[in-house]
């Protein structure tokens, strides 16, 4: 599983990179092509000795890169290391990573890709902020001008969604969620992913899309967006990041083929707690996550290459 | 290594026809602009149908809207971002969007307001004197008794534009003739990047008020400093750029001493006046005339 957005942090990774050399080579690799285009390098901003995981991490043009980036290193060591995953799910900008390792597009094809999105967005979408609530989509019905102003970009479980909108609104609505004692949790991401805020760049990258020459799949693919193998064409590419996710329905449409051991390659293990908590009592799946924020991400890695039958 | 560094040109570069492939390509962005304005963007770039383009309150915002597509239909080819940006009186705006100080909106309502307060300025005029420099001019001036007369733009080492009232500038060039210059007065109605526009200039620094600028994440190098913009001071390099001189000679020279290897320049806009002053202002450079005789632009 290739978590998006948000699920960036300083240090993300960083035991991989210090102590395998299949991740450090890809992720060099890729820096390099980064640096060639935003003049700076994903491997000093990530790897930063003067910056902890809980420093703001937010700026588009570089979570978009250094998330891919972390994911497919990641996704390469355990490929190498005998792992053959029988479908790869992709979240939002994670579904670029999946068609990366699923080699649908070139590694470095997608990298630009990635970078030319995240300037298209910056330059042509307004900034927004974003919330996680931990409570049941009901609230949104029971209080619609409480929410007016903003979208949901996603339903992640029976009582998580997330919403997207201005700041201003944004704030009024922690105001209203604290005022009630819901909990809620900012995302670190300043553009309207899977919201009407992303339409303002809606023509230029589909025309970025379009550009993109899409080969055959290494391995199934579920669209976090559909919960289907994605059609391999540009179109598709543009419904990952504007559509609005319903994760519970992708896990319920998974299991009904299932079990899995859900592996999330993402930087946070975001997914794989939303698996957790979409999983049927009794259900034989397991997820699993390998990197986190407070270490011991090599144990995780022998873990799941042990239960994944690597 | 190579250093990227991206021009935005300024009023004089507009031509009826500008921008004919950017707006099918930014169709979101030109209903915003269309917007903000109230009359068609792309309808006053391409067919120009009430021959206002050349008016200084039509002239910026088109002149901004079109530098900003270029630059950003070039991002979206390229994937590269430049190493620094500058812009020429008007395409410091550009510069200043492209380093994501305001966004295009943002970018577009102070360039709306600057235009309108610079049309409405009257009783002064601008003239281009070449072959002279920037010395000589001084001499000129002082030695003449021009002291109502002011440097607005050192463009290129001898190539250079004067600015006040109508009565002052004329005898000041008859001067400047003298001294062996040619001189072009330029078509405009009022004595742009002088004393004379206080008035605006105070104008727009009460109109940038309210707005939020960001931190600049790419240098942008100030007509008024020749130097990189400081976060400290956004709004008033931006509001005394009205009555102080375009030093592009000077900020050009400052991009060409910090590249470290090959400075390659893109004019982001219509024509490619700022590529002409370029390569007057390469020759004259010392360090880069030597080391990079032919460089192109």
């Amino acid at each position: 599983m290739f978590s998006g957005q948000g699920s960036q942090y300083h240090q993300m990774g960083r035991e991989l990179f210090e102590q395998e050399p299949v991740f450090r080579e890809w992720f060099e690799r890729g820096d390099s092509v980064v640096k060639k285009l935003i003049n700076e390098s994903l491997r000093d901003l990530v790897y930063s000795e003067a910056k902890k995981p809980g420093d703001p991490f937010k700026r588009t043009l570089h979570t978009h890169p250094a998330i891919f980036l972390v994911e497919y290193s990641l996704a390469q060591l355990l490929l190498s290391k005998g792992l053959k995953p029988d479908l790869l799910l992709g979240y939002s900008v994670g579904e670029f990573a999946a068609y990366a390792v699923a080699e649908v597009i070139p590694f470095e094809e997608t990298l630009v890709a990635l970078v030319k999105q995240a300037e298209i967005v910056e330059y042509c979408t307004p900034e927004i902020s974003a919330i996680a609530v931990l409570h049941s989509q009901e609230l949104l019905q029971n209080f619609p001008s409480e929410f007016s102003g903003c979208q949901v970009a996603s339903v992640n479980f029976s009582k998580g969604f997330t919403i997207v909108g201005p700041s201003d609104s944004v704030r009024k609505i922690q105001a209203f969620l604290k005022s009630r004692s819901i909990s809620a949790m900012e995302i670190p991401i300043c553009h309207g992913f899977h919201s009407s805020w992303l339409d303002m760049a809606g023509t230029p990258l589909r025309a970025l899309f379009s550009t993109l020459a899409f080969g055959r799949s290494n391995f199934e693919l579920v669209s976090a967006v559909s919960g289907e193998n994605p059609p391999l064409d540009s179109s598709h590419l543009w419904q990952a990041i504007r559509g609005t996710v319903n994760f519970p329905s992708i896990v319920s449409r998974l299991e009904a083929r299932g079990p899995f051991t859900y592996l999330d390659v993402g930087p946070s293990g975001t997914m794989a707690t939303m698996v957790k908590y979409n999983l049927a009592p009794g259900s034989a799946s397991t997820p699993l996550a390998i990197m986190n924020p407070f270490g011991r991400v090599r144990d995780q890695l022998g873990k799941a290459l042990s239960v994944a039958g690597g | 290594m190579q250093t990227r560094i991206t021009i935005f040109p300024g009023q004089g570069s507009q031509q009826k026809g500008m921008g004919a492939p950017l707006f099918p390509a930014f169709p979101e962005l030109s209903a915003l602009a269309d917007a903000e304005l109230g009359y068609s963007i792309q309808d006053l770039c391409l067919n120009d149908p009430g021959a206002k383009l050349g008016q200084t309150e039509f002239t910026q915002p088109a002149l901004y809207v079109v530098n900003a597509l270029t630059f950003l239909k070039k991002t979206a080819d390229t994937g590269q971002l430049p190493n620094f940006v500058a812009g020429h009186s008007l395409g410091e705006y550009d510069a200043l969007f492209a380093a994501g100080v305001f966004d295009f909106v943002t970018g577009l309502k102070l360039v709306k307001k600057r235009g309108e307060l610079m049309a409405h300025a009257r009783g002064g005029t601008m003239a281009a004197i070449i072959g002279l420099s920037v010395a000589q001019i001084r001499e000129g001036l002082s030695q003449g008794g021009h002291g109502g007369v002011d440097l607005a733009n050192i463009n290129a080492p001898t190539q250079i534009v004067i600015s006040g009232p109508e009565a002052e500038l004329k005898p000041a060039t008859e001067t400047f003739q003298k001294m062996g210059a040619q001189i072009f007065p330029l078509k405009v109605s009022a004595a742009f990047h002088s004393r004379y526009m206080a008035g605006a200039q105070e104008e727009f620094e009460r109109f940038l008020e309210p707005f939020e600028l960001k931190p600049p994440r790419i240098p942008v190098v100030a007509n008024v400093t020749a130097l990189p913009y400081e976060t400290s001071a956004l709004k008033n390099t931006l509001a005394r750029q009205i009555t102080s001189p375009v030093r592009w000679t000077e900020s050009v020279g400052w991009i060409l001493n910090q590249g470290t290897g090959d400075c390659e320049f893109f004019e982001c806009g219509p024509g490619n006046v700022l590529t002409g002053l370029l390569k007057r202002i390469r020759q004259n450079h010392p360090a880069t005339a030597a080391t990079f005789p032919k460089q192109s632009t």
